[in-house]
């Protein structure tokens, strides 16, 4: 008998420029699995492969709301539930325990700081933390369940992991017509998002982005 | 053409009509439930049927009367509902007649359903377990043709996984004409008229003095027909990495995509593990498993069950290699076959503990 092999997931293979995982944690209510689609959505009109698996709990508010999201150049072969990923989107951090072991050297956490507690942070140094005050400033537009869309502005300003067309399109579309008068908001809070920042973290080569 | 963002049993659905399915049948429950709406939505525009039925019984009797009668037909449930089904499974395969069954199963406890069937006779079906929505339009179509050549039930397994991941597939608004009606099914044609025709379990002629069927050459006919389809089927199997594995995966279905992210992350850090993902269950691929495990140190059944495919890589194996189940696992509150321990986590730790574990053997 050896010793255990020391192993690593940040050696995958599929840490590949063709390929970005995103990790979406927070609980039901604040719109987790409604970003994650908006994103998926806006990929696929961007041309490129999508593979999104959520996880719920059996309740309206409060349960743990995960989604694993794989955008890429090829066509994907990925397990449903992700061991690793480039980037997360943390909403809340009741449930982000599972998630910030599975992100990668160098990846990306976009952290709601207004509800997020401080303690809960990647246990990565290497991953680069964007502190966003999403609640707070979805709440000064008006719409404070409009939090996740500020972070989902913010992500796509960081990295163009889709463009900002077809994430401002996807995020129309994705609401039911009962819910048109949440477009306006709804836009206000991805601009707000998406004047944080220029592109400080490109997820695919410039060529193609 | 449009690329469309569709729940994984909607690609499903969208494969059963491209392969000119007109006739669906079936009864709601989770993870079939979206499958059926699919169809209930899609169908009529094609000019084809879907109905709700009241129970899965009545909905496989639906299915092989419309294929009787000419119609690409299918039925599906969870392993629950193809419970009750399997007299009517059996009793097409005797009749000659071709449909698709899908068993969106609640994780893999289903296996030995699918592949052995609980259905009275010397009857099997094939069964084909695809992953990815390529792979699941390509063999949902596979699995018609086989049904049409055959002449009996094909059952194509998904799971909860399948059935609730999204992924982009690529449609059109009009999908291909369907096939026409064999020669052989019935037209409606009257008895004496010269131009009936039958289709039963029991026969498809009648004896010359007109006083019944000769089951016993009926029996015949079948058994020397399943004898030529489990010969004519080729069985198939991804290989991944096997050439110098010392450990190889055996997985099916999202179980195997699991193996996979797991085989090519432990490669990537040197490790010698490779992965055999069966895509028929019936016929097994006995001889790519054989192949695979010829000198590996251990072979490994990853299975979301408390083991049952074991079985079938140990009948290929036939002794040459141990054999170890990693099955067994907890599902979660929902019961729908999500289990919190199949990750890709828990599968490395469990293959680095089996390479510690055979690394002083000789190979």
């Amino acid at each position: 008998m050896v010793p255990r092999t020391v192993f690593s997931l940040a050696g995958s293979m599929y840490h590949s420029p063709m390929r970005r995982e995103i990790l979406f944690t927070g609980i039901g209510g604040q719109g987790v699995q409604l970003a994650a689609r908006t994103l998926a959505e806006a990929a696929v009109a961007d041309g490129r492969r999508v593979q999104l698996f959520a996880s719920y709990g059996g309740m309206m508010r409060g349960g743990n709301s995960d989604s694993f999201l794989t955008i890429a150049e090829d066509p994907i072969k990925s397990p449903p539930v992700l061991g690793s990923a480039w980037a997360a989107v943390v909403m809340h951090h009741e449930h982000a325990g599972d998630i910030w072991p599975k992100l990668r050297e160098g990846g990306l956490a976009l952290v709601n700081s207004s509800v997020v507690d401080p303690a809960s942070r990647p246990t990565d140094a290497s991953v680069e933390v964007i502190e966003i005050p999403a609640l707070d400033l979805a709440t000064e537009l008006g719409s404070p369940i409009a939090a996740q869309l500020v972070v989902l502005g913010a992500l796509v300003a960081h990295t163009g992991v889709v463009s900002a067309d077809s994430l401002v399109a996807s995020a129309a579309a994705a609401l039911p017509s009962y819910r048109a008068d949440a477009v306006a908001v709804n836009r206000r809070a991805l601009d707000a998002g998406m004047a944080m920042s220029g592109l400080t973290h490109p997820a695919w080569e410039l060529a193609t982005a | 053409m449009t690329t469309r963002l569709v729940e994984g049993s909607e690609a499903v659905a969208d494969a059963m009509m491209r392969a000119g399915c007109r006739f669906f049948a079936g009864y709601p429950m989770t993870p079939f439930t979206e499958v059926l709406e699919h169809m209930a939505a899609g169908l009529p525009e094609l000019g084809g049927v879907c109905v709700n039925a009241e129970s899965e019984l009545e909905a496989v009797g639906m299915v092989w009367g419309a294929a009787a009668a000419g119609a690409r037909a299918a039925t599906g449930s969870t392993g629950q509902g193809l419970s009750l089904m399997q007299e009517s499974i059996s009793e097409a395969s005797m009749a000659g007649v071709g449909f698709v069954v899908l068993n969106m199963a609640r994780g893999q406890g289903d296996y030995y359903q699918a592949t052995r069937g609980g259905g009275h006779g010397d009857y099997r079906t094939p069964v084909l377990a695809p992953t990815g929505p390529a792979e699941v339009a390509e063999l949902i179509a596979e699995a018609f043709d086989l049904a049409d050549r055959w002449r009996n039930p094909v059952v194509v397994v998904g799971d909860y996984y399948m059935a609730h991941t999204w992924v982009d597939i690529e449609s059109s608004a009009d999908a291909p004409a369907p096939r026409p009606a064999p020669g052989w099914t019935l037209d409606g044609s009257s008895g004496g008229s010269g131009a009936a025709k039958l289709v039963s379990p029991l026969g498809t002629t009648k004896q010359r003095d007109g006083v019944g069927y000769d089951l016993a050459a009926h029996y015949d006919r079948c058994a020397r027909r399943r004898i030529e389809m489990t010969a004519g089927i080729t069985p198939r199997a991804e290989q991944v990495r096997t050439d110098d594995a010392q450990v190889v995966i055996v997985a099916y279905g999202t179980m195997a995509l699991y193996a996979d992210a797991v085989v090519n992350d432990l490669r990537a850090a040197g490790h010698k593990v490779g992965l055999v993902r069966p895509i028929t269950l019936w016929p097994f691929p006995e001889e790519q498993v054989r192949a695979a495990a010829e000198g590996a140190d251990v072979v490994a059944v990853y299975e979301n069950n408390a083991g049952q495919m074991i079985d079938d890589v140990r009948l290929s194996v036939l002794g040459a290699v141990p054999v170890v189940g990693l099955n067994g696992f907890s599902t979660d509150s929902s019961a729908f076959g999500i289990s919190p321990d199949v990750t890709v986590e828990n599968l490395t730790g469990s293959i680095l503990q089996l390479l510690d574990e055979h690394s002083g053997d000789p190979t």
